[in-house]
């Protein structure tokens, strides 16, 4: 995976998408961290390959996604398909099956965009698949239960483009795992099979060590607006379950031990940590942020 | 289950049950609570059952002697599903062996869920004449309190008894005269004693010193915040924080350590606010360490504590003093010291 400076990569990004449907798009995961943490500053690289792109309103998602892709493909960015996907779909494929829209642009095999969106509904689990029918063939846009968050208020850059605020990825990816779950993401990550879990809750962990304590303070307020937004209907029950999968993270060496791999391949490149220092780092989110959130101490 | 840990255990939880006892002076009652919890994990096959000692009070060898005295009476199968642990200095030790992960969740919460009054820390003896030397220096230098210094005054603010105040003033008597207003005073500064106060600050306050294990500390301004949000009356914040409150004039722009004085006249204090500050503070005994938090005990009945203007507690000049010294800047406390020494000659 290349190190890349955040601030040049989402520049290219936005420069590259129709100007129209910039409005609809928001970049989050490593790229919008890294961008908020580290900004224009090219001593503070990231390592990532993926520019995440949620596409919303969902009513809109699939034309403006076919609408992107289309105009990417013109302009000579080529399709990349995961391990064990030689092409695209046909009509026949089943949209489980589909590959994702995943774009690498004409220069560079080190970063491609891919594209997503928020669920219809705030009773949608896990992952669902939105077909959009391309010249090349037939393509799916995944969505995930909690990226609605990462549609919440989201910061505005110089570049036109979006990028989700960290403290809703963090808050999305701690509803979605609220246990470690076996499942290993789909490509080696740094030449190691790891779990997604592990990997997601590394990824709340790096922004809030990249976080001002003072910040992070704010969080659980913040996170009870969005949920009371995002899923006015199960906020008791999310809140209660906010801190368990990150409790178990660090009960588990083995997974705290990919958790740390990851950050350290990921958001935290150019700052690494050892296994203590991020489970002490998952201690005082656990003390100053979830309990009171899961408390509705707010 | 709850059932079972109103009668007989401290902590029942997921097929887990152990009781928690703290400061031991003997370890014959740790017989009869095996015996319950492995009465306990005969009934139930897959349960596991613990003991932990918080702050023992006697050495690791009695309590591996007894661990082996324990699992020898009891049945095989079942003693090897039963543990023994202590917690000493914020670490688990444990007989067969030290808590893996999972069991170490089992016992922090049984750990949280005690009384304040378990979770504490044992003090040595309060050192009367280092505490009674602090007393007059404080008068020397703040006049506080105003009332005449008796003997019998001198007994209540340090918390003994006449005939240990009398033992310390006899070894200072060279230094000490008759009050114009009553009482006894200081003639002068006495520079000696303090030096040795100072050299001897560790012993006489317990310092306990405080890392950070995340590799990211949190500066003492927040930590300051946090306190304040704690309101704990018998914690003071000390040090530089304290210093420049009393005396602006000192030259120094901030400190990288925060300094806390904790009132504890008796001999256990309640440390786990600590852990409420920053779950990355660690007590550390290792010299070369960064020391990130200072906590330094005033076991005298009187704390000398203030407070700042947002209402949070102050520690006293003298110990403020001591944590300059501490910090290595005799200078700035050299400034401050001959500075209340002038204001007290002029008033």
């Amino acid at each position: 995976m290349a190190e890349i400076t955040p601030g040049d990569v989402l520049k290219a990004a936005a420069q590259a998408v129709p100007v129209d449907c910039l409005a609809n798009i928001i970049v989050i995961g490593s790229l919008a961290a890294g961008y908020h943490f580290f900004g224009e500053n090219r001593d503070m690289q990231i390592r990532t390959k993926d520019v995440d792109c949620v596409l919303n309103p969902r009513v809109e998602a699939m034309n403006v996604g076919k609408n992107i892709a289309e105009s990417l493909l013109q302009a000579g960015w080529e399709p990349k398909f995961a391990d064990g996907m030689s092409g695209p779909g046909t009509a026949e494929t089943p949209d489980e099956k589909l590959p994702a829209i995943r774009l690498f642009p004409p220069e560079s095999k080190s970063w491609f965009i891919e594209l997503l969106t928020v669920p219809e509904t705030e009773d949608q689990r896990g992952r669902e698949w939105t077909r959009v029918v391309l010249p090349i063939g037939h393509f799916g846009i995944p969505t995930f239960s909690f990226l609605s968050f990462t549609a919440y208020h989201p910061h505005d850059t110089p570049h036109g483009i979006r990028y989700a605020r960290p403290e809703m990825m963090a808050l999305a990816n701690l509803l979605e795992h609220p246990e470690i779950k076996p499942a290993a993401i789909g490509e080696l990550f740094e030449g190691r099979k790891i779990k997604r879990s592990n990997k997601d809750l590394g990824r709340v962990l790096a922004i809030a060590r990249l976080s001002h304590d003072s910040d992070l303070q704010l969080w659980p307020g913040k996170w009870e607006e969005a949920l009371q937004e995002c899923f006015p209907s199960q906020c008791r029950q999310l809140r209660k379950a906010a801190g368990s999968g990150l409790r178990a993270l660090i009960a588990s060496e083995v997974d705290l031990e990919q958790a740390v791999w990851a950050c350290n391949n990921g958001l935290l490149a150019s700052k690494p940590v050892t296994m203590e220092q991020l489970e002490f780092t998952a201690r005082r989110l656990l003390q100053d942020v979830l309990e009171p959130f899961e408390a509705g101490e707010i | 289950m709850s059932k079972l840990k109103r009668q007989r255990f401290d902590y029942a939880k997921d097929n887990v049950v152990g009781v928690v006892k703290s400061h031991l002076r003997a370890l014959a009652p740790l017989h009869s609570t095996f015996l319950e919890i492995a009465a306990y994990l005969a009934a139930h096959e897959s349960a596991l059952g613990f003991v932990l000692i918080v702050d023992p009070g006697v050495s690791e060898a009695r309590l591996q002697q007894e661990w082996q005295t324990i699992v020898q009476t009891i049945r095989q199968d079942i003693a090897q599903r039963m543990s023994l642990f202590k917690y000493e200095k914020e670490a688990y030790q444990g007989w067969p062996q030290d808590p893996e992960p999972q069991v170490r969740i089992h016992l922090d919460a049984a750990l949280n869920a005690l009384p304040a009054v378990i979770r504490t820390t044992q003090l040595p003896r309060p050192d009367y004449y280092s505490i009674i030397l602090k007393i007059l220096i404080q008068h020397c230098l703040t006049r506080t309190p105003p009332a005449p210094l008796t003997a019998r005054l001198i007994g209540e603010l340090a918390g003994c008894s006449f005939p240990t105040v009398k033992s310390a003033l006899d070894r200072l008597n060279h230094l000490l005269r008759k009050a114009p207003g009553g009482g006894i005073e200081l003639k002068r500064f006495p520079a000696e004693e303090w030096q040795a106060l100072i050299l001897g600050a560790d012993r006489v306050r317990a310092t306990k010193r405080y890392q950070d294990r995340s590799g990211k500390p949190r500066s003492p301004a927040f930590l300051i915040e946090r306190l304040a949000g704690l309101q704990r009356e018998n914690v003071a914040v000390g040090g530089v924080t304290a210093a420049l409150d009393f005396y602006p004039e000192l030259d120094l722009v901030g400190s990288p350590r925060l300094d806390l004085c904790i009132h504890a006249p008796g001999r256990y204090a309640d440390l786990s606010f600590i852990e409420e500050l920053d779950p990355a503070l660690q007590e550390s005994s290792d010299p070369e360490a960064p020391v990130y938090l200072a906590l330094h005990f005033v076991r005298s009945k009187e704390s000398f504590f203030t407070e700042f203007a947002n209402g949070l507690k102050r520690a006293g000049v003298v110990e403020c003093l001591m944590d300059l010294y501490e910090m290595r800047l005799p200078d700035q406390a050299n400034d401050w010291m001959n500075a209340l020494l002038k204001h007290e000659r002029e008033s």
